[in-house]
């Protein structure tokens, strides 16, 4: 691992609230409460403006000099939350702490848990704190905070059906076997209802917060691959969470969701496959496969689905080969998002990501390190800014506040905080993927033979 | 512990940051957490700034919170003077790290003895206080001890207190009154803080007067340099025809200009500004309108004046600077039956819907509430979304501010109108997914199929087997219909005669990829 280096920070990214962004529309009857201080507001509603909308469902507890020497917040918080149930009478409520919470040491899960009973309805407490924390690492918090929704054991029912009450779901099942007419698709082994119901049955869960349509299609994906049950977590209803349990085998989509790894590692003992993240073809190929063998099914028609793939990005591909690009570190997806370009044929020239977690992202940085690519965690933006000069990129992946200043220098940038609010993974996204990448790129050079280079000058 | 879901006013740290950053040649440590570093996305966003901002994070994080932060916050200030070299560092605490109670100002005594650069920590409660009285405050500190006592320039100048970055329309504006003070003969001999540099500051007192050009800050400052130093100041900001006017004059009194003439010139019948106001079109456009206007101190009061000058009517007005709930009151006592402060913006948005009127004038916030009730609005005040960040000139102030407001309303007003046929994006799926015809025959058929028997979803439509329907709703409602008739072309292009989800994904790849 060599070619891991370490620098002292000072990177350009958000705080893990903006994760509120894309996670306040993703569970029914949801409402997410940052408890925090007034900058707290004023970031989200300034730095996140344009992507969300006034009176969404999500509000903040802003604190008061009152609350400074309050040894406990029940109280006011309780007044809040008073205050939310009137107005939008969620079922439950994402209580987001902030670096304040954590430098005034005040425990806000106890305040939730007598909350939750005062209120009837699930309080739960998410951990957001700015301190050492990314943005989309507001995700991880979220997800861990949802773990208890999801059952120990698969439901007690009687065979076939392996999901009660929901019809649809065995009828969707027929179809799914129903479709490729091509070549017969294998029975699953892996959820066939054989198992003894009060024994909890094994189940793949795919774990993260990912758009519906993208996800759909992964499940569709490994559906045609002969697993006819993929469960996903978190699902947008929290009594429909799926099972996870010793015999859970669970494939994280993101790769920024170690505390929630971990909590499923230790409090319910399920499997974690490591693997790289389904994130372009190469990346979704290789993740797809690893389920595959590790449920002994056939891998031949990933190779083909891969093949498929690449093929409709080829122009794409084409343009982007031998491009040098640079990374200067923000969402924790720079790993896979190198390892994609790489696979392209890019020169990615340096990574750098706020934080590597060794053991769960093995998979990515052995790929990575077989070929040398430098990986600079916690980087230093004066460092990375000599280095820019350096390698003269043709395209860097920057935070939003940095981006424009590096254009008026004549680099070309993309930001990186889009890489999370875009879809990116499977098969289906790749041609979404790589124009995130290629757009700047194409731009530039429109205008460059449209009046903005030498010609332009020339009149 | 207070609800909030937007705030009007912006943080400390963001005034000190419009304050600093606006200058030459200072530089800022904002000492705080890494989140608070989204100061640098404001400036390089929102005023597409083409150099790196001036702040630099000295970042508290675990090690921070464990062992103390000033071995940090000591390295960081070192290396911004190694790197930046600035006449002027700002060591600035934010919100949650105000919370760690630690002595900056010891840092900075420490720090100032081996450093070039003249270190400045503001003397504000970065918790609790807000953006506009901090700039005013910081304003003052820093002027305090930089400036000194200086000879007066030959011919008369005034300095103006007031352009800044990521303020409303400022720099246009600040384009704006040059030209204004020009055309009367009356010279600028300092903008603060925009563009100043230390030297500016320490000279502040050559000039004759000062003119405080936003009532929400400076004025402090002002006081101060009258109390001190004798200079007379005014803080009308000159919106609309009489606030020009009376701005004109204040000024012109000061300088002993006769600025009258000049007035009548620019409210002359065959002026544009006559001739936009006094048209017919504007007849039925805008005069007798119903509208209602809330904002900062300044654009509120201004924009009131501005509206009864062109015969709308104004049924209430509002501002969100609490602590100057009288000023205001009798600042538009006459213009509307209704004044008041208020800075809850729920409140404010069950108002709008209350009264219903023809147009609004607000900020970004009454934006969102008016497009929820379907009403045309002109958002006249911070805060402010990137679309009021216009880069080419758009001024509020004086007469070119004015033409270029009453162009805004005409054609909000007659776009609202026609505004209801073209709804293109609804705040949230107005009534799910029932309403779009796509998605209700997609129900229809996923709630009938119990066979495996595929049906078309539209009249003469390619059958969709229920696997490619489920898939098909996921898609945003707006633009399922193209997306179903684009698959079924895709797809009987191809010899394809049912929809499948291959067929449908395949679809998809193809589009995106065109």
């Amino acid at each position: 691992m060599e070619t891991i280096s370490r620098e002292g920070g000072c990177l350009h990214t958000f705080c893990p609230i903006a994760s509120v962004a894309w996670l306040h529309r993703k569970f029914n009857d949801s409402f997410f409460l940052i408890v925090g201080t007034h900058t707290c507001a004023h970031f989200i509603q300034t730095a996140l403006d344009v992507m969300v909308y006034a009176h969404s469902r999500f509000g903040f507890a802003v604190l008061e000099e009152s609350d400074l020497v309050s040894a406990n917040l029940t109280g006011p918080l309780d007044g809040v939350i008073r205050k939310v149930i009137d107005e939008w009478h969620p079922k439950v409520i994402f209580v987001m702490t902030t670096c304040s919470i954590d430098i005034l040491k005040v425990d806000l899960q106890v305040s939730c848990q007598e909350l939750s009973k005062t209120h009837e309805f699930p309080i739960l407490l998410a951990s957001t704190s700015g301190i050492d924390r990314t943005f989309t690492q507001g995700e991880d918090a979220v997800l861990k905070a949802l773990l208890p929704f999801s059952p120990q054991e698969a439901p007690v029912v009687p065979a076939p059906a392996p999901v009660p009450a929901e019809a649809p779901v065995v009828e969707k099942k027929k179809k799914w076997f129903s479709l490729g007419k091509s070549e017969p698709e294998t029975p699953a082994p892996v959820a066939a209802p054989t198992a003894v119901p009060a024994e909890p049955k094994p189940n793949l869960v795919l774990l993260g917060a990912i758009p519906d349509i993208t996800i759909r299609q992964l499940v569709w994906e490994l559906n045609r691959l002969g697993i006819p049950q993929v469960d996903v977590f978190p699902s947008a209803d929290l009594s429909t969470m799926p099972p996870i349990h010793e015999k859970t085998v669970v494939v994280p989509l993101q790769p920024y969701l170690n505390e929630t790894i971990n909590a499923i590692r230790r409090q319910r003992g399920a499997e974690v496959l490591s693997t790289v993240f389904p994130i372009g073809p190469d990346g979704t190929a290789h993740f797809l496969r690893d389920i595959c063998q590790r449920f002994d099914l056939p891998i031949d028609r990933v190779y083909q689905r891969e093949a498929e793939a690449w093929g409709d990005l080829e122009t794409y591909v084409n343009f982007l080969r031998g491009k040098k690009i640079m990374f200067l570190g923000d969402n924790l997806l720079e790993l896979s998002l190198a390892r994609f370009l790489t696979a392209c044929g890019a020169n990615v020239v340096e990574v750098g990501i706020p934080y590597v977690h060794r053991k769960d992202m093995q998979a990515e940085l052995k790929l990575l390190t077989d070929r040398q690519i430098p990986i600079v965690e916690n980087p230093d933006f004066h460092k990375q800014l000599q280095r820019i000069e350096e390698y003269q990129p043709d395209l860097i992946i920057a935070g939003l506040g940095i981006c424009n200043p590096l254009e008026a220098r004549g680099f070309t940038t993309a930001w990186s905080i889009e890489f999370t609010f875009a879809p990116i993974h499977g098969f289906g996204s790749a041609v979404d993927l790589i124009k995130m990448f290629t757009k700047p790129l194409f731009k530039k050079q429109t205008l460059a033979e449209n009046g903005w280079g030498m010609e332009g000058m020339a009149l | 512990m207070k609800l909030a879901y937007w705030m009007y006013e912006g943080t400390a740290l963001s005034g000190i940051a419009r304050v600093a950053g606006s200058m030459q040649r200072v530089h800022t440590v904002i000492h705080g957490p890494r989140g608070d570093g989204y100061i640098n996305v404001m400036f390089s966003m929102l005023e597409r700034f083409h150099e790196i901002p001036p702040f630099t994070l000295s970042p508290i994080g675990q090690r921070e919170m464990a062992q103390g932060s000033r071995a940090r916050l000591v390295e960081t200030v070192r290396r911004v003077e190694r790197d930046h070299q600035p006449d002027v560092i700002v060591i600035t605490p934010t919100c949650s790290s105000t919370l760690l109670q630690e002595d900056i100002g010891s840092v900075a005594r420490t720090l100032g003895k081996e450093t070039k650069a003249k270190i400045i920590v503001p003397q504000v409660n970065a918790f609790r206080d807000l953006e506009h009285e901090t700039m005013d405050a910081f304003l003052t500190q820093l002027v305090g001890t930089l400036v000194e006592e200086q000879p007066k320039t030959e011919r008369f100048s005034v300095n103006l207190i007031g352009p800044s970055y990521l303020g409303f329309h400022q720099l246009h504006d600040l384009t704006e009154i040059r030209r204004l003070l020009a055309d009367v003969g009356v010279e600028i001999d300092a903008v603060v803080p925009y563009g100043a540099t230390v030297e500016d500051l320490r000279t502040l007192t050559r000039a004759h007067m000062n003119v405080c050009l936003y009532r929400e800050y400076g004025v402090e400052l002002c006081r101060m340099l009258e109390k001190q130093y004798n200079m007379p100041y005014t803080t009308i900001t000159p919106i609309g025809l009489r606030q020009t006017a009376k701005f004109l004059q204040a000024i012109g009194q000061q300088a002993q200009i006769d600025v009258k003439p000049y007035i009548a010139k620019q409210i002359s019948p065959a002026g544009p500004l006559s001739r936009f106001v006094k048209s017919v079109d504007s007849l039925s456009a805008l005069y007798g309108k119903r509208a209602v206007v809330f904002g900062d101190y300044s654009h509120a009061v201004g924009v009131t004046h501005m509206l009864c000058e062109i015969g709308i009517t104004v049924l209430w007005a509002g501002t969100y600077m609490k602590g100057l709930e009288a000023e205001f009151k009798e600042a538009v006592a006459g213009l509307t039956e209704e004044a008041f402060v208020e800075d809850d913006f729920q409140k404010l948005s069950h108002k709008i819907r209350d009264t219903a009127p023809d147009v609004v004038f607000g900020t970004q916030m009454e934006r969102h509430s008016s497009k929820r009730f379907q009403l045309p609005c002109v958002v006249i005040s911070a805060p402010a979304h990137i679309l009021n960040f216009p880069i080419f000139p758009e001024p509020i102030v004086a007469y070119q501010g004015m033409a270029q407001i009453l162009e805004t309303i005409n054609r909000t007003i007659r776009l609202g109108l026609e505004e209801h046929l073209v709804k293109m994006f609804g705040e949230e799926e107005p009534m799910g997914e029932a309403t779009a015809p796509a998605a209700q025959a997609a129900a229809e058929v996923a709630a009938t199929t119990t066979t495996d028997q595929p049906a078309p979803l539209s009249p003469g439509g390619m059958p969709w087997e229920a696997e490619a329907v489920e898939v098909l709703k996921q898609i945003p409602f707006f633009v399922r219909s193209k997306v179903q008739k684009n698959t079924e072309t895709f797809a009987s292009e191809r010899g394809h005669s049912v929809i499948t989800a291959e067929v449908l994904y395949a679809a998809k790849t193809h589009f995106s990829k065109s």
